[in-house]
């Protein structure tokens, strides 16, 4: 049987924990992000999450990847 | 010999106050020479010890007690020094009405097991005493407290390495993952994946890790997210791995429910039913019980705080809660079986 591929197991416990916060940001911020989207922003996202200490921080976090991903597409 | 600037009082309150932070130093536990000079150098800097420093340490060591009567013992072993007695420094002395307290908690938290040595009550303790004069403090081992609070006696063994990797993990905020043997488990544990929130101990003694559920393997009645207060002496020794995945700083969105109990007048009609669930309405009626509704989210703690009433309180929702209190029906039945007499 061949392993599971690295990290792919990390990548969705990780998910599973952040997305409910990053949907609640979706929302409140009107970025209409779709699944795919959402999961990209909280993977981009993650390092600087795990330092959020409060909600409020992880959603200045996640406000900031979403402007930088924002600004690099409409470069 | 002075010089006209000041200089011996100035290096006599140099002297002073390097000593004060030696015992200070040591008041946090024992350290080697090493370890006692660089903390009162990172502290003084250039007005720590001088090069012979050593020396300088030990001449501190026998001023102490010489002039405070401080006990400092020392370790061949581990190389370290220990204050085992103030002395002349123990300067914290306490109102009456403190020292009642200070006895209370002597009462409550005895040495040995349980709960006194988990939360590290005892060393606080152990501290506090310490700073108190030799008199006050044969005062307060002679005092009985009046008053005590039971807590802790009932409590298993609990292996010290689950309870610190489980608290390493609630103050990191990572999923942790354990082999757990549930009441309804027979002789297998079965590999539990959680996020974890904190660890409450009981009156009776027990502690719990109040966390919700992420997986299990393989799986049980539990449902994924439900709030699980695990008992940590049912968390198997050598299991507990702290993961790396970072939890959320708030909860994990659990499912709440809606209870709506009736108590029987027999209970209700004083009209003082307690609270004990947020967002509690209770409604009194003429007959003399109460319906009383709130939201939960721990089914199984639900449970247990209802089964105080007895055969006093029947639960109509939500369906899971009735599901559980019917299995513990149909349990008591078994032991006591169907036909039993009614008395009373």
């Amino acid at each position: 049987m061949a392993p599971a591929e690295p990290g792919a197991i990390e990548r969705q416990r990780l998910l599973e924990g952040w997305l409910p916060l990053a949907q609640e940001a979706n929302t409140q911020y009107g970025w209409a992000l779709e699944a795919l989207a959402l999961e990209i922003l909280v993977l981009q996202a993650a390092p600087a999450l795990a330092m959020a200490r409060t909600s409020f921080e992880a959603r200045a976090i996640l406000w900031s990847i979403y402007q930088l991903q924002h600004e690099q597409t409409h470069e | 010999m002075s010089n006209p600037g000041g200089g011996t009082k100035r290096s006599s309150w140099l002297t002073f106050r390097r000593r004060l932070l030696l015992v200070r130093t040591l008041l946090r536990g024992p350290a080697t020479s090493a370890e006692l000079i660089a903390a009162i150098n990172a502290e003084l800097g250039e007005q720590g010890y001088p090069e012979a420093a050593t020396a300088a340490l030990k001449h501190d060591f026998d001023a102490l007690k010489g002039e405070y009567g401080c006990g400092i013992s020392y370790d061949r072993r581990t190389r370290r020094y220990a204050l085992v007695d103030l002395g002349e420094l123990a300067l914290l002395d306490l109102p009456d009405s403190c020292m009642e307290a200070l006895a209370f908690l002597e009462a409550s938290f005895p040495a040995g097991g349980g709960l006194p040595d988990h939360a590290n009550v005892r060393a606080l303790l152990e501290r506090v005493l310490l700073l108190l004069p030799p008199a006050r403090q044969a005062r307060l081992r002679r005092r009985r407290s009046a008053l005590q609070l039971r807590v802790g006696a009932g409590g298993g063994r609990l292996d010290p390495q689950v309870l610190a990797l489980v608290k390493a993990a609630c103050e990191q905020r990572r999923e942790l993952a354990f082999d757990y043997l549930s009441s309804f488990d027979d002789d297998t544990p079965r590999r539990h994946r959680v996020a974890p929130y904190g660890i409450t101990f009981r009156p009776e003694g027990h502690g719990y890790l109040d966390a919700t559920l992420l997986d299990v393997t393989p799986p049980g009645g539990e449902s994924i997210y439900a709030v699980i207060d695990y008992r940590l002496d049912r968390i198997v020794a050598g299991s507990v791995e702290v993961l790396p995945t970072v939890l959320p700083p708030e909860r994990i969105p659990v499912p709440r429910f809606r209870l709506r109990y009736t108590l029987v007048a027999r209970v209700a009609r004083r009209r003082d039913v307690a609270s004990y669930f947020p967002d509690t309405t209770i409604v009194y009626h003429d007959d003399g019980s109460a319906t009383v509704t709130a939201m939960v989210t721990n089914l199984w703690q639900t449970r247990q705080i209802l089964l105080r009433y007895g055969d006093a309180c029947l639960v109509h929702e939500p369906p899971e809660l009735v599901a559980l209190f019917r299995k513990t029906a149909a349990g008591l039945i078994r032991l006591y079986g169907a036909d039993a007499g009614v008395e009373g």
